[in-house]
């Protein structure tokens, strides 16, 4: 279980630098279409712009670790049932640095848009919980389904593609008044969406493990 | 301690790739496992080593299962040639990237070996898998097997794409290794004749049949080739086990594998030669071919 700890604990922190970059991009953005540039309003906004960073790497992460990490674990002695536990420890890790990261930010940089920010942390737990799941889901049904699973994940890709780029170019709007109206929407938990980060789970954990113990291992 | 199988049986589409395979693996051997394209030498490995489920049948190390039991698999490695294409993740990889997941997960990781194979290799460990040529990608499972330091060790076509002089150099580290650890060593191997003088035990595998399990030499030194005119060649190896015929005009050549206490009848007019592994494999496994 140690080395399992040591490879899903570094692999977070990969994954971690990967979603600071993206965020960092959108932040430039931000800055840069900014009418005058305020560095307060900005430091409430850029846990945003770590959540549409988180969601986009953990998809495409989680994809990713499916069709390369599973079966190279697996290819080097490794148990399905520790691969699996190593796996949902990491995505489990990823959110909770993700959201820690997004609370630390608000705590240190308090306002209005803040405290609208740190009531929305469950529903951003709920948004990460069903990307990931839905990231895990893709490389599943790529590795059983080659191409009809590489279509889907191109399009769900480009879902995700979509979203940076739109957040991208709302980045300007994010530090006008209209971020805490488009805030507020986050901080109100809609009850399907905890049903529904719960279902997603449910069915990638089940769909995974029904595929991985009988998973053949092909590098 | 011994890696056993037991009629095991591996399907793909309703088709047997393997047949009821019982086999024991002994300690401190060094086993060829030889047979023709699609035999089922991959697919036999990566069932010994749980990377792929068996249909039927069980593997067992020490009398307990090799599936899903981590201190049984952590006394195995089974490095498989490393296909890094574009559609694979791995090509994206770096080679240090891959040791250093490799050293993780293998308690016994000899990371002195390592910094010594990748120098002996020549191998530049922050290229890409992707970027490495096949001769490459074989010295990195050569260097995974030999400093994953695992008791059992399955090395699944190591010299494929190496070039005479490296694999040379495999050899000579792999006969280093077994000498100073008395590790098992299995290696599936096409390039038979090269490898007949490290094996000492060979594994001939034929239509997901094994066919022989045997020591090398004993296997070697039961089968003779006999030739010359085909009535003297019939009348010399009548009643004895005949493979591979071949008839040229009114000469004929045949393998005979001799068992105990048979030979080659010596009053005819015959010419009897020792065979090497590789012609005693083909006159086992290619007859097919030959018709």
């Amino acid at each position: 279980m140690k080395r399992n700890l040591k490879f899903w604990t570094r692999y977070t922190w990969e994954c971690t630098g990967m979603v600071l970059a993206v965020a960092a991009v959108l932040a430039v953005i931000a800055a840069f279409g900014a009418e005058g540039l305020d560095l307060r309003a900005l430091a409430t906004v850029v846990p945003y712009f770590l959540c549409i960073g988180a969601v986009f790497c953990i998809m495409v992460g989680n994809s990713g670790t499916q069709t390369l990490y599973v079966p190279l674990l697996l290819s080097m002695g490794e148990t399905r049932r520790n691969v699996l536990l190593g796996f949902h420890y990491f995505r489990a890790l990823i959110i909770a640095v993700m959201l820690a990261l997004c609370a630390a930010v608000w705590l240190l940089a308090p306002g209005e848009v803040s405290a609208v920010g740190l009531r929305s942390i469950p529903t951003i737990l709920c948004v990460l919980v069903i990307a990931s799941a839905m990231g895990s889901i893709m490389g599943t049904v790529f590795v059983r389904w080659k191409w009809a699973g590489m279509i889907l994940i191109i399009l769900l890709c480009g879902l995700g593609g979509g979203m940076v780029g739109f957040a991208g170019s709302m980045a300007g709007n994010f530090l006008t008044a209209r971020t805490f109206e488009i805030a507020s929407h986050l901080a109100a938990l809609p009850w399907w969406l905890p049903a529904a980060a719960l279902a997603a789970l449910a069915l990638d954990v089940g769909f995974q493990w029904m595929l991985l113990r009988r998973q053949e291992v092909k590098l | 301690m011994s890696l056993h199988c037991e009629n095991v049986v591996k399907t793909y589409g309703g088709k047997d790739v393997l047949h009821d395979v019982t086999l024991d693996l002994k300690p401190g051997k060094i086993y060829g496992l030889i047979g023709r394209n699609g035999a089922g030498k991959t697919t036999l490995l990566s069932i010994l080593a749980a990377q792929n489920p068996a249909s039927r049948g069980t593997v067992t190390l020490d009398g307990e299962p090799v599936w899903e039991n981590r201190k049984s698999l952590a006394k195995i490695c089974c490095s498989r040639e490393l296909n890094a294409n574009a559609e694979s993740g791995l090509a994206a990889m770096k080679a240090k990237e891959y040791l250093r997941i490799a050293a993780t997960y293998y308690d016994g990781w000899d990371k002195a070996l390592e910094e010594r194979l990748v120098k002996l290799f020549d191998l530049n460990v922050k290229k890409k898998l992707g970027k490495m040529s096949k001769g490459m990608l074989s010295m990195m499972t050569i260097i995974v097997a030999l400093c994953s330091r695992a008791p059992y060790t399955f090395l699944d076509e190591p010299v494929a794409g190496l070039d005479v002089v490296a694999r040379e150099q495999f050899y000579k580290l792999l006969l280093e290794e077994y000498a100073s650890s008395g590790r098992t060593f299995v290696v599936s191997t096409h390039i038979i004749e090269e490898a007949a003088d490290v094996l000492e035990e060979v594994i001939i595998l034929h239509e997901g049949r094994i066919l022989i399990e045997a020591d090398t030499q004993a296997f070697v030194d039961s089968a003779v080739h006999v030739s010359g005119k085909i009535e003297e060649v019939d009348a010399a190896t009548a009643g004895l086990e005949v493979h591979h015929p071949e008839t040229v005009g009114r000469s004929k050549g045949v393998t005979v594998f001799l068992k105990p206490g048979q030979r080659v009848d010596g009053s005819r007019d015959v010419s009897v030669q020792p065979v090497s592994l590789q012609r005693a494999f083909v006159a086992l496994c290619g007859e097919e071919a030959a018709r």
